[in-house]
């Protein structure tokens, strides 16, 4: 495969056979040399050959290999003559993070506090394989969820009034319809509302170690040495399910289209097509739902602090910083070749890294940029980082979405001992708790790429700017 | 050998072999039920039937791989012995096994879905090889 460099962090896959495009890496050598291990740059090339694709298709510094699209990919399409792909987006339709802080300072928490904590989480929020919620809804109140997102849990008590404000899209996608949501999808996703999962899914008390953009780090209430809790999980079964059906659903009504891909998990519905808004709507019930279920792992959470603190989650000033999907296909308004279009913007282990004063931004964010959230692993905790607006020319406003995986779960299973990991992150002062030691050892931090790399690369780039870096001190794994 | 995992950065992918093509679709099970737990500690208690149909080896592969996930998440049904008859693109399927019980099954990872990438169904030699990649 040519690849022609663009400067040192941009490089240019030419457009060649079926390619509507040509692809763009966002990558220093370094990352550059480790995509080239495994199939990203092949799956690049592959998005490239979807039809009507705009501009570029693009892989994110922390880009790795996936299934369909790669892992921190972004493609965009025409809103009205391009397409929808469900493999695109991903079976955890908008699997994401949120940033919860406090006024805690990490003073106020030593080793036996942080225990103490994550032992309450660990009672509080199911984790773990075939993990259900605690609560049960029925199928009414299901596709409340589906409909209304985060605002449902509002209302049931699973939140503050404050809190749909610091979400992207407030938490709520309005163009949604819970009847193109199957049955079987619900059936998966009614237990497990409120649950954490397993695999890379976790919720990490951290400290902020660091400030680079203090002026940025105040609008987002952030301070050196203070107390936040990040969650990152998704849309669980119901997410699942709905892409596997969509997916079946797609690939029967366009078998034509499909033969004409390189690879059938690229399987889209053209705009304009009945599939399209069904697909459209019945993935908006999805990140509905993923929403909610961080909430209410975020009300647990403050459950939590307060049984252990004694204090109410309002004293301990336990707001949202924001919220991030990181799974998911959006229709914005972006500007291609000078003239403003609405597009459908697929983000595969991307995050939407907005500037300011873009109207999606939170007005409490407003006059800085969008917070934009990138979680490492267990060993080295978060970065904030704030959008700007070259991310609008150069990725659809989009950045990287974690460290990304550089080693095999198989193998990583084969080199770490999960037992081995929880030793060798005490010394480092960070407390683990997990619901599976095989998991532990496939998350072990030697099995991610460099996350400073991943997250310096992409403030180089001009995508994202770092704002805070934060480190964990006790983590809860499923 | 049933099956065997390969290389894949993010994801679970895997060649499962058989005699015949009923055989690989069976062992293509075990290796989804090896991802959640280890197969020789569920004992085969219940028996289940499973029947899907679809346009294709591929498309039938999916769908067989999707029942089973659907019915460890909705009935808590995990399977260590899976006898899988092909008709043309229908497959009846008679899988054994138990409740999951996370104090007795020792539970690894979360197979959030079956993938159609890189998804083949072929015969090699005298053997069927199925390969799949699970999203975990």
């Amino acid at each position: 495969m040519e690849i022609q460099k663009i400067n040192d962090y941009e490089w240019k896959i030419p457009k060649t056979g079926g390619m509507n495009a040509p692809g763009v890496v966002f990558a220093s050598k370094k990352i550059l040399d480790k995509m080239m291990q495994d199939n990203t740059l092949q799956q690049v090339q592959n998005v490239a050959h979807l039809p009507g694709i705009l501009k570029h298709s693009i892989v994110l510094p922390d880009g790795h290999w996936g299934y369909g699209f790669p892992i921190g990919g972004v493609a965009a399409f025409d809103a009205k003559q391009g397409l929808i792909s469900p493999g695109g987006v991903g079976f955890d339709i908008n699997c994401g993070v949120r940033l919860v802080r406090t006024n805690l300072q990490k003073k106020d928490v030593d080793a036996k506090k942080i225990k103490e904590l994550i032992d309450t989480m660990f009672t509080n929020i199911p984790s773990g394989l075939g993990s259900k919620g605690k609560i049960r809804v029925n199928r009414d109140e299901l596709d409340e969820v589906l409909s209304n997102g985060v605002q449902w849990a509002v209302n049931k008590g699973y939140g503050w009034k404050t809190d749909a404000k610091h979400i992207e899209s407030d938490g709520c996608l309005k163009n949604n319809d819970p009847s193109k949501v199957s049955d079987r999808a619900k059936t998966r996703g009614m237990p497990q509302l409120g649950s954490l999962g397993a695999g890379n899914h976790f919720v990490e008390i951290e400290y902020v170690q660091k400030i680079e953009n203090p002026e940025v780090a105040e609008a987002f209430g952030l301070k050196e040495g203070q107390i936040c809790v990040m969650i990152h999980t998704g849309s669980r079964g119901l997410g699942h399910q709905n892409c596997s059906d969509y997916i079946r659903v797609l690939e029967q009504r366009f078998s034509k289209e499909v033969k004409e891909l390189p690879d059938r998990q690229l399987v889209y519905a053209p705009s304009g097509t009945q599939e399209f808004h069904d697909y459209f709507k019945a993935m908006n019930c999805a990140a509905n739902y993923a929403w909610t279920n961080r909430q209410m792992i975020t009300h647990w959470t403050r459950q939590s602090f307060q049984k252990v603190f004694g204090r109410s989650a309002e004293e301990l000033d336990m707001r949202i910083v924001y919220d991030v999907a990181h799974n998911i296909a959006k229709q914005e308004t972006h500007v291609i070749n000078g003239e403003k279009m609405e597009v459908i913007v697929h983000r595969k282990g991307a995050t939407r890294a907005f500037p300011a004063g873009h109207e999606e931004v939170p007005e409490a964010y407003k006059k800085v940029g969008q917070p934009v959230l990138i979680p490492g692993h267990m060993g080295i905790g978060s970065w904030v980082l704030v959008g700007v607006p070259e991310a609008m020319n150069k990725t659809f406003g989009s950045t990287a979405h974690g460290a990304g995986r550089a080693m095999s779960r198989g193998r990583a299973r084969h080199t770490y001992r999960g037992e081995q990991i929880k030793k060798d992150l005490a010394k480092l002062g960070i407390y683990l708790r997990a619901a599976s030691w095989k998991v532990v050892s496939e998350e072990a931090p030697g099995s991610y790429k460099d996350l400073d790399e991943v997250v310096r690369v992409s403030h180089e780039i001009g995508i994202a700017h770092r704002v805070a870096g934060l480190r964990p001190l006790g983590v809860m794994k499923g | 050998m049933k099956y065997r995992f390969l290389e894949h950065t993010a994801d679970a992918m895997v060649d499962a072999y058989g005699k015949t093509k009923e055989e690989a679709y069976s062992n293509a099970g075990l290796a989804l039920t090896s991802i959640m737990t280890d197969p020789k500690l569920v004992e085969p208690r219940i028996m289940h039937k499973i029947k899907v149909k679809a346009e294709d080896d591929e498309s039938l592969l999916f769908e067989f791989l999707n029942e089973i996930l659907y019915l460890f998440e909705t009935k808590g049904l995990v399977f260590s012995k899976y006898k899988t008859k092909i008709k043309g693109y229908e497959l009846k399927c008679t899988a054994s096994g138990e409740k999951f019980n996370p104090g007795k099954h020792e539970p690894e990872n979360e197979v959030k879905a079956i993938t159609y990438h890189q998804m083949s169904v072929k015969k090699k030699g005298d053997k069927w090889v199925a390969r799949v990649v699970f999203d975990l």
